[in-house]
Order: structure tokens, then sequence, then C-alpha cells
């Protein structure tokens, strides 16, 4: 009787009570662990189930016991009386505690506590437990079932076995399925169930990769294991014990150029084939010659079903499968927008033809039927154009949320449109072809296809990629269509006639045909895979398109005259980043500016983190104001990085928030420490990088380092327990606060505050992980205060590898707008800033300063000026306009002498023509003869350096203390000269060479007597007369007096008193002799060996005798030609 | 073994006997005594490659059910799956670890052989049902009159529901 009234005033709910349950069941080993998620579920699930029992006793207490005699006992063994426990198959193992509280021993430890807890209160506990854990067991197999279910309901599953036995009877096999049809997913599966054990399946997306391992892990039962894995550049989940690995195809190539036969793998299937990717493209010629060396290795194409026979064609009519897609009926509806309605030419895209797409769904279909809209739009603009008309009609209709979708989106907002529509309210998602491939998003019912796409083309001949509007292809359309089909039958509206449709191109152009192959013909040439213009690509590129990349790669010296490597290319080739970006790693080494010429090329290798879309906020660019560097973009980036580490080496402060209140997307910062990260090591690897000698602090420190890290592993297996991002229900928009991003973060705030506060940023403890902080912290101060020396040398590496990508300003700029600057480049004209460039905001930076220009008017000339500028660009980019993206600017004379490949000189070197482009005019002939022979001298020692440092064999031990010392020394030396050499002194003028005058920029070729007997300007170089310009060529890039003029015909010969700053020698020179003098007497000096008389000796050649002249009385040390100048010279005067 | 399973007359749910008790043994898991050999009455599909990867047990072989064919790799079976030392099976069962959560001490039981006909069935309440004792369907129906009406009741319910 006691307890039962103790059992009826018991409370389950009482947390005291249920704090000492958790202890006595919740152990640290036992199942269900204390404070777990389990616990709070086990917490809900015995709530349920208590009010289950209360129900069923009410039940049974009604119904009796009646048909208990059916009951006969046959079976043996079984309990007499029924009772729910006798179904589980499993039974509980308890603490002592447990036990001995069950026990009624009070009076034992911690007896206080449990004596609170009556038995059969703690039985039915225990019991609760044991449902808890069978309905655990159930849920989980439930899933399992399901799971089997799911991938034997897939068309491709009736194909397994045919799979399976074609892939035995054959080396190549092409799998070709529509979307949905399970090909991804389930293809390495059934491999490796054939018993296949080393599985690669490429990916032309990353994310593909990263969603496929989750997706196959999960599928295989192997979430948590790593018998799936991805590898993408800087992130991979693969451990000795993977067997299916979904990888890039760019990475995949890399580990080809490894090693040629690719051992690691079994089996090698091609995802996605038919989206032609350079990559792809370029992996199946490699495979197919990969296969007479590996007869053992399979390989299997996947693709849509499209050009199924060009595949197949190509690998000797390998097999096709042909699976059927799940796709439900889409009916297709042609709307071609009204010829008066697109006459309105103006730039803008007219929203109506959309909205009434909108109207039409709201007018027929009523609001509880879900079904959201992807509108396929060809660009950002367009994107921003639509939006605004349609979110008025949302906001009027409350029935529509309004979503842009383009790859520039921070991911968060990307993420928002897997986010579901409150009831009654569809998503219309506005995207470009993003959503076509590489974005799934299920729930679309509506399709709405403008029937454009823009493309990058590239236009080998002006270096330039330009991005334009073309109609989509039929297998687009088809494309976008199927996006409306995914999970029920859809709609999709075409803003096009049926005729249209008909004469779209039936594919897309592949990429190859449509992107510079600089960096694919380098890779060719390492993968020794031959003459680049002969390897039988699957459909050649154009062959102008070849030979411009393998001439440019000569011009950057990567290739020599043979088409071989060169130790740069050898480089270059393992970089994996453009040419340019690899040229300044290798010059940043040579110069030990290694930190922020690491930093500045990965900034330059991704996307800008500088966010910009049409919500951009005004006071993004305020607060980014200070970072914003007066020399270009790319140190703009550089101060952002190194301002962004110190943020993260701070613990308290929050990089996440910094970055967004000066809207950059922290995203590419992470991606920009990565890509640092490898190229630093890849620069180790070559010998290009000391390895310093690791700083490795007290032990205290060290310690505190361990445990730190300890945390942060603790904290990312945390997160992983965890991480599935849950679908929100997103909010309708508020009229105001619609589009404000503002709204939007305080929203968020509020609503997430509680959710904000428990989630770790996975990212930031990826980061710190990854990286060393301290490390990164210590380099990017370093960065930070860089002294203007290194700055104007760091901006010569950038240049250096840019060039030739330089544009000018044109004169006229300085009476402008500010926004209206225009540049030009060698083959483009009219060029203009891109808006995120700092000197489209600060125009003054590129123009010459008025007193200067006041000062170039006295001597009577205008836009006379020692600060003329030019800009080094990145890309050149053209969208409506054509942009130069990423610029940095440099001094113009002194910039073009030291990078130009071709600079052409009058007699007096006053006038000097660079690239054939620009001319520029130097007031002073002695400061114009001293600035050509520097550059030269310059030039010469550079390459010198790097040819040393770039042969050197990669083992550093070879090379005692003292070479790396004067290696160093001398490397400091010519940095120096360098940083000196660009000062702004001379005063000059500039101007860009018509097309006439640059076809009769010669005097062409001369006969000249005199031509066998001329010095060498520099030791070991023949001079020789230029056969085809006419004057002399003086080193590879620099033609001495070939410029044809009318004024100055002798010019060459015209000496004038000069006193070598070197050795003294005070005499008459022409401008040739006195640069040969120069060369050669710099020669000696360094050599040091040879008394200051010798060294006047030597510095003239042996053909120099002792010439008495008559007329002017002077004893002149002359070669026998110079002697018949001289005497001409008289005669003429 | 069966027999031992039988409760007290009271109904009270005690442990049988022989049950393992906190405390009387040392952790190690009884895995050689109830170890079934590969290939029994699960079908062993091929020997996977044993590469010792500390944190993913290797599989012993492939368990089949013989009614619907589902076919799960195995790491475990017996009576003490390893990891979880607080639960004990009440027969023997084939175990893998629950593939849908990281914690490694959670198993998911997959199935065991019916105690009468010996086939190995899934625990699917399609397959088989537990009451004591692993039953498979078809022996279910055979033997339907020595179940309790609870049990009888529930299969009709089961039968009615799946014919709707």
């Amino acid at each position: 009787m006691d307890g039962d009234r103790e059992s009826q005033r018991w409370n389950w709910d009482c947390p005291n009570t249920r704090r000492q349950l958790e202890e006595l069941f919740f152990s640290e080993q036992g199942y269900i662990k204390a404070n777990s998620e389990d616990s709070k579920e086990f917490w809900v699930f015995f709530d349920r189930f208590q009010r289950f029992q209360k129900m069923q006793k009410r039940g049974d207490k009604c119904k009796g016991r009646t048909d208990k005699e059916k009951y006969s006992g046959s079976l043996k063994d079984l309990p007499k009386v029924y009772d729910p426990r006798y179904r589980i198959n499993f039974s509980i193992i308890q603490s002592k505690d447990v036990e001995k509280s069950r026990h009624n021993h009070v009076k034992e430890y911690r007896s206080r506590d449990c004596r609170s807890i009556p038995r059969e209160k703690l039985e039915e506990f225990k019991m609760s437990v044991l449902h808890y854990l069978d309905f655990t067991q159930k849920q989980s197999f439930a899933k399992l079932v399901k799971l089997r279910k799911e991938r034997s309901s897939l068309p491709i599953f009736q194909y397994k076995e045919k799979i399976i036995s074609m892939v035995h009877k054959h080396q190549v096999v092409v799998v070709a399925g529509d979307t949905g049809c399970g090909k991804s997913t389930q293809v390495p599966q059934y491999m490796l169930a054939a018993g296949f054990g080393h599985i690669a399946c490429t990916q032309p997306r990353r994310i593909a990769c990263i969603s496929l391992a989750k997706r196959v892990g999960f599928e295989s039962l192997n979430q948590y294991g790593s018998k799936v894995g991805y590898q993408i550049r800087f992130e991979s989940s693969r451990s000795p014990a993977t067997k299916i690995v979904f990888i890039t195809e760019g990475l995949l190539l890399r580990q080809i150029q490894r090693d040629s036969t690719l051992p690691q793998y079994q089996v090698i299937i091609v995802d996605e084939v038919h989206e032609r990717h350079l990559h792809s493209d370029f992996l199946l010629g490699v495979l197919r010659q990969l296969l007479v060396l590996r007869p053992d290795l399979k390989v299997i194409l996947m693709s849509a079903t499209i050009n199924i026979k060009l595949f197949s064609g190509y690998f000797e009519q390998a097999p096709v499968l042909q699976v059927p897609g799940r796709l439900f009926p889409i009916q297709v509806i042609y709307q071609p927008i009204p010829q008066e309605e697109t006459v309105s030419k103006s730039e803008k895209l007219d929203p109506r033809p959309y909205l009434h797409v909108l109207q039409a769904i709201d007018h027929k279909y009523p609001p509880d039927e879900r079904g959201d809209l992807l509108i396929f739009l060809s660009g950002v603009t367009e994107i921003s154009s639509v939006q605004e008309a349609v979110q008025v009609y949302a906001t009027h209709t409350q029935r529509w949320i309004v979503l842009p979708l383009h790859s520039t989106l921070s991911i968060a907002d990307q993420d928002k449109v897997f986010d579901l529509a409150p009831v009654g309210v569809r998503k219309c998602i506005i995207s470009t072809n993003i959503a076509e491939t590489s974005v799934t998003i299920d729930g679309v019912r509506f399709v709405l296809d403008s029937g454009k796409v823009k493309e990058m083309s590239f236009d080998p001949k002006a270096k330039m990629q330009r991005l334009q509007e073309f109609w989509i292809s039929r297998a687009s359309a088809e494309q976008r269509k199927g996006r409306a089909g995914r999970t029920g039958p859809g709609v999709c509206y075409r803003l096009y006639a049926e005729s249209d449709y008909d004469a779209f191109s039936p594919y897309p152009v592949p990429e190859i045909q449509r992107v510079a192959l600089d960096s694919l013909v380098l890779q060719m040439k390492s993968m020794e895979l031959g003459n680049p213009r002969h390897f039988p690509f699957i459909e050649q590129p154009s062959m102008s398109s070849i030979e411009t990349a393998i001439f440019y790669l000569r011009d950057q010296g990567a290739l020599d005259i043979n088409e071989e490597l060169t130790p740069i290319g050898k480089l270059l080739a393992k970089l994996p980043v453009d040419v340019v970006i690899g040229k300044m790693l290798i010059l940043g080494s040579l110069f030990s500016l290694v930190e922020p010429v690491l930093t500045i090329a990965s900034a330059l290798s991704v996307q800008s983190p500088i966010l910009r879309n049409s919500t951009s906020n005004p006071e993004w660019g305020t607060a980014r104001k200070p970072l914003e560097s007066e020399h270009g973009d790319p140190f703009t980036l550089l101060n952002i990085f190194n301002e962004w580490v110190q943020v993260k080496a701070n613990q308290r402060s929050n990089s996440r928030k910094w970055c967004r209140r000066r809207g950059l997307e922290e995203q590419r910062l992470y991606e920009m420490a990565n890509l640092r990260r490898q190229f630093k090591e890849l620069l180790k690897d070559h010998g290009l990088l000391e390895e310093n000698v690791a700083q490795r602090g007290d032990r205290n420190s060290r310690q505190r380092q361990h445990k730190e890290r300890k945390e942060l592993h603790q904290l990312k297996r945390q997160h992983e327990r965890v991480e599935k991002r849950k679908r929100k229900v997103l909010k309708l928009q508020d009229e105001g606060a619609g589009s404000s991003s503002d709204g939007e973060e305080q929203y968020h705030t509020e609503k997430h505050r509680k959710d904000r506060k428990d989630s770790i940023d996975i990212q930031d403890v990826k980061f710190k992980l990854r990286h060393n902080i301290h490390e990164l912290h210590a380099s990017s101060s370093t960065g930070q205060d860089l002294s203007s020396q290194e700055v104007s040398l760091l901006k010569l590496i950038v240049c250096h590898g840019l060039y030739p990508q330089l544009g000018v300003p044109d004169s006229f700029n300085s009476c402008r707008k500010d926004s209206d600057q225009v540049f030009h480049t060698k083959n483009k004209q009219g060029v203009v800033l891109h808006p995120t460039c700092v000197f489209s905001c600060n125009p003054e930076l590129l123009q010459v300063n008025s007193e200067e220009e006041s000062a170039g008017n006295e001597s009577g000339n205008k836009g006379q000026s020692s600060r003329h500028q030019i800009v080094a660009f990145v890309s050149l980019l053209e969208t409506n306009k054509p942009y130069l993206v990423n610029c940095v600017r440099l001094s113009a004379l002194q910039g073009f002498l030291l990078l130009a490949r071709c600079i052409d000189t009058s007699a007096d070197c006053c006038r000097i023509v660079c690239d054939k482009w620009m001319e520029m005019n130097v007031d002073n002939p002695e400061s114009a003869l001293c600035l050509i022979t520097e550059a030269v001298q310059l030039r010469v020692a550079l390459e010198k350096l790097l040819k040393s440092r770039l042969e050197k064999p990669s083992r550093r031990e070879d090379h005692t203390e003292d070479d790396a010392w004067t290696a160093r020394q001398e490397a400091e030396r010519l940095g120096r000269r360098l940083v000196d050499y660009v000062r702004p002194e001379a005063i000059y003028s500039m101007r860009r060479l018509a097309a006439l005058e640059a076809q009769n920029l010669y005097v062409g070729p001369q006969v000249l007597s005199s031509a066998s007997g001329l010095p060498g300007v520099f030791t070991g170089v023949e001079l020789k007369p230029d056969p085809l310009k006419g004057g002399y060529s003086v080193t590879n890039f620099l033609t001495y007096n070939c410029l044809a003029s009318e004024t100055d015909f002798y010019s060459d010969c015209l000496r004038s008193f000069w006193t070598c700053p070197h050795c003294g020698l005070y005499m008459p020179f022409t401008p040739m002799e006195r640069m040969s003098h120069q060369n050669s007497c710099m020669v000696e000096e360094t050599s040091e060996g040879l008394g200051e008389q010798d060294n006047k000796m030597t510095s003239v050649t042996s053909l120099h005798r002792n010439y008495h002249c008559d007329i002017c009385q002077k004893d002149l040390m002359l070669t026998p030609t110079e002697i018949l100048k001289h005497k001409r010279q008289h005669l003429n005067s | 073994m069966g027999a031992a399973i039988l409760p007290g007359a009271q109904g009270t749910l005690g442990n049988a006997y022989h049950w393992p008790r906190e405390g009387t043994h040392a952790r190690n898991y009884v895995t050689n005594v109830t170890e079934r050999k590969h290939g029994q009455s699960a079908k062993c599909v091929r020997n996977i490659p044993v590469r010792m990867d500390l944190d993913e047990p290797q599989p012993k072989g492939l368990f089949e059910c013989e009614l619907c064919r589902l076919s799960v790799p195995y790491t475990y079976y017996g009576q003490r799956p390893p990891n979880s030392q607080s639960v004990v099976l009440l027969e023997e069962c084939f175990v893998t670890k629950d593939p849908f959560t990281p914690e490694k001490e959670k198993f998911l039981i997959l199935g065991s052989p019916c105690s009468l006909c010996k086939k190995s069935v899934c625990v699917g309440t399609e397959c088989s049902l537990f009451y004591s004792k692993r039953f498979c369907l078809p022996c279910v129906t055979q033997h339907r009159e020595g179940f309790p009406p609870e049990i009888q009741q529930d299969l009709d319910k089961r039968k009615a529901q799946k014919k709707s």
C-alpha cells in the first residue's frame, strides 16, 4: 500500500529524479552516454512511452482478456504469460549501483541518492531504456532497408549485372543515362561489388566530389568510415582503406603526370564526359594512350544521352549501355517574346515576359499545390533586373520568395535556394546556367528558360577572354527543361519559338575550343605526350589556338627553340597555376620576397574575395578603404589577406564577422591560405625556398600548441557528428527590409543567436588545423611592413609575371570623368578599368600630375614628364565592355625597358620604341643612354641569376653555405639596383604608334662594310647588324639604331665626350662604344682582379688599336671601322 | 539454452541467471565461443583483403536474409557485440556497426537464424519476429496457435495493413 501511494505521488518529470536516473544508467561506458544527443532523444522517447503505456493500461482494463484459450502452448520454451518485454532480443547490463539499489541494499554507497527511487520505478525506467534501444534498432534497420529499396528502385539497378559483365569483357565501356538514373552513385558501387578494389571516379566539379562521396558512403553504410572518399585540391578524405575515391579531373591528371601508368587504380570512371570540359577531354586522350600500357585497367565513361557515338567511336567502338532516366513528363510551352517588345534595344533586359509567366502560374495553379520556379538567365545583370521586377510582384502577392543564384554570390546566399518556402508560397529562383548542371534543386516544378547563356570565349589574338551572350544548344535546353521533372510532372516555359529551338546547335561548344591552351600545352609537354599539334584529341582544338599557346610559352621562356621544356617550364608545369603566376613565384623566391609573393600569387589564382552584387552595400567600400593599396589591386588583396590573418590570430576576434563587415567572402580567403601553402611546399620541393629551421619554441609554448590542436580536433569531430545542415523555412520578405542585407543580418542574429552561439565556425577550425596560425601570422606581419623599396621590387616581380599584359592610359584621360578612364593594350584599344579596381576610384594615381606637366610645357613639349604610368593587368575580360581586371601600376619608361621583348632605339637612344607599339622620347640623350645601358645590364643579370637558380640540382646539400650566401648577396644587390632603376628621373613623352608608323618603323637592312668588325657590346655576345630591321642587334631584345628617321642619319657615328663613372676614362664615344665600354668596365670591376690601368686597357676589345687623329689631335683606341667612321666624321663637319 | 531464458513465475523481468553481470568478467568479449564459421548459413561472398584500419571493423562476411534477400556485410556474430559493454543479446545475431552514427559502440542487429528452421532471416517485420526466440514468418504462420494472442493479433493487423 505504501508503495502504491508513493508511486501515485511519483513524478517522472522531477529534474532531480531525472538527474539521478541519468547518473545511474547513462554512464561513460553505457550504451547511452550522459549529456549526449542520445540522452536528449531518450527523454523525448521516454515521455511518449509513458503516455503510450498509460493509454494501453486503460485499454487493457476495458477489454479484458477473452482470447486466452486460443493460446495452445504448442511451441516449447515460450513464456507462459505474454509480456512485450519478450519481444526484445537483448537486455541491458547495469552498473553495480543500479543492481544494488534494485536489490534494496539501501545503506550502501550512494544509497541516499537511490533511496528516493523505489525499486519498481527503477524497473520501469529500465524497461523504458530497453524499449528505447529497441526503438533505435528498429529505426536504424528501417533506414537501412529503405536505403536498399531506394537503390534497387533506381533505373540503373536493372543493368547492374549487365554493366559488370560488360566491364569484365571490355576495357572501355560507355554508360549513357539521363539525370536521375543513378549512374554516378551506383556504378562505382557496382564495381566494388564486382571485386575491383581501387576505383577512381572523376568529376568536373569539386562540390560534386564531396557530395557524391558523402552519398555513396552513406549508401554503402560507410558514412563514418573511409571506404569511400574524395580528393580535391587541398582537401582529401582518403585513407589507405579507401576503395572508391571521387576526384576532380584536374587532380587525376596531376596524378598521371606524377606516374604515367597510374598504378594506384584498377578502374577509372570518367563521369559527365558529355559536358566536354577542357580537363575531361584531355583526360580521355591521355587514358586512350594509357590503355595500351595498362591492359588490366578498366575505363568507364559516363555521359548523358548526348552524342554517345562520339565517345564510343573515340575508343574503338566501345560498347554502349543506355539507361533510361527517371524524369516525370514535362509540358513544354513556347512563349517567344513578341518582336515589338524586344525593339526597346536598351541595354537592360525587359523583365515583363518573365513576370507574365509568374502571373500565369499564379492564375493556373492553386497555391496549395507545391512546386517552385527556376528561371534561367544569361548573367548577373540580367538576374538583378528580373529580380527587381519580380520582387515587386512578390511583395504585392505574398506568394513568392525571390532568390538569385550565381557563382559570385556568397556561399551562405547560395545555400538559401535549398531552404523551404512556407506553405502557399513558391520559391522563384533566378539563376545563371549554374543550376543547369552544378546545382540541383529539388522541388522545382516550373522552369522558365530564356534560351540564353553567357559563355567565356577566348580571343587568341588579343589574348582576351570574352564573356558573350549566345543562344544555348539543344542539349542545354533539354537539360534545363529536365530540371522541372525531377520530383513530379512539370512545366517548362521557353521564351523562344520552336523554330528557334530547332535552329540551335545540337551541342554546346566544347571548352577546349573556347579557352587559352597555355597550361594544357605545358602540361602535355611535361607529360611527354609529344607534339601537342598531333595529340589525338576527341575533337581537335583549332590549330591557331595551339600555336598561340606554344608561341606564348616560348615567349615566356617555358619552352626553348625546339619546343622542349626549359628548367622554368618544368617548374611551371608542376605549379597548378597560370604560367603568369608561376613566374611571379619563381622570381619572388629569388629576391627573398617569398611571403608577399606567395600571397599575391594565390590571391590572383582564386576568385576575388571582394563581393560585388546588386545589393552591394556602400558601407563595405568604406570599411575596405584602409586596406586599399595605391599600387594596385594585387596589393590590396595582399593587405586584405594579411589583415585577415591578423584577425584570425587574435583569439578573441571573429574573422567571419570581420569579413561580413567588409563585404568579403571568407571562403576565398581560406582558399587563398590553402593555395599559398601548396605554393610554398612546391617551392620548397624545388629548392627555391630555404627550409626555415623550425622555431620550435620553448616547451611551454609547444605544450600549449599541442593542447590547442587537440581542442581543435575535438571541435572538428564534434561538428562532424551534428553536421547535417537542416533546411530552414524561408520567411516572406517584408516590403522594406526585403532585399537589404542589413535586415537580413538582423533577422539572422535575432532568430539564430542561440544557434550561432552553439555552432562552431568549422571553416575556422579546419583552417587552424591545417595551418600554423602563428607562423602565418608572423609572415603576414612581415608582409604588412614592407619598405617602399620592397614594395617597388614586389611590383616589378608582379609585372614581370604579367608582361605582356600591359595597358597604357589614354592621353586625354585627365579630361575625362573618373569612371570613363580609357586604356589601350597593344592589341586592344579602348578598354576600361574594372569597377572594383583601385584606380577606377582614384584615377589621379595614373595621371601625370599637373605641376609636372607645366614643367614639361616650359621645355616646349607637351606631355613631357618623368611620371608616366602604365598598368599591368591580370586579365582582360570583355562583358558589355572590355575590362582590365586586377591592375598594378608601374613607371612607364622603366617598366617597358625592363620588360619589353623588343626594344628599338634611334642612334642617340632618345627615341625608344617598345614592342613596336609604344614610342618614348627622352629629353636628354645622356639619361636615355644611361637608362638603356642599365636596363640591359639588369636584364642580363636577372636572367643569369634565374638560370643559375633553376639549373642547380634541387639537392641543396650539394651547395655549400658560402655559395648560397653569395647567391643571396648577388640577388640582394640586383634587387637594390632594380629598385633604384625604377625611380623616376628622366623626363620623356610617350605615345602609341599609329598602325602605319609601326609598319614603317625600321630603316631596313643596310649594307655595312664594317659589319663584321664591330666590337661586341657584351663579352661573349657578337654584335650583329640586324638583317631585317637594320641597325645592330645588341641583345635578343635590344636593337640599336634601327629606327627610320629623317633627322639624324649619322648620329650613331657622333661622338660626345663622356667620363666613365667606373674607371674615370674621359673621351668621346659613340653611344655604341659607350655601352660597350660600360659593360666591359662593369665586368672587370666585379672580377676585381685587375688594376685600374689594366682595366682601362681591357675595357676595349682586341680589335682596338691606338689611333692618333691628326684633325682633332687626339689619341684614341679604335677599331679599324671606327677609325674609318671617325675620319668620315671630320669630312662631314 | 532456450529454457534458460524463462523468467520467474510472477512475470517480473529479471535477467537469466547465466547473463553476464557487471564486474563478474574482465571485459573480454565472447568472440570465439559463439563465433560462427564463415559460410555456415550466412553466405560469405568473398574474402575482403584485410587491411588493418584501427577505426573500422572489418566485415566478417555477408549476411543475407534468406527470405527478402537483403544482404549487408556483418562485422560480428554472437551475443556480445564488441564495444558495447552494457548490452547483451538474447540470441546469436549477425551484427554490424550502426552505420548511421559515428559512435563506434553503437551496433545494429541485422538478423539471426530462425530458432525452428535455422534459416538466416533479417529482423524486418516482414521476415521474422522475436518472442523470446527468433521465428521466421513462415514458421510463425505454421505454428500460429503456439503464440500468445497479442502476437497473433499483431500478425493479423500487419496482414490487413499489407492488403490495404
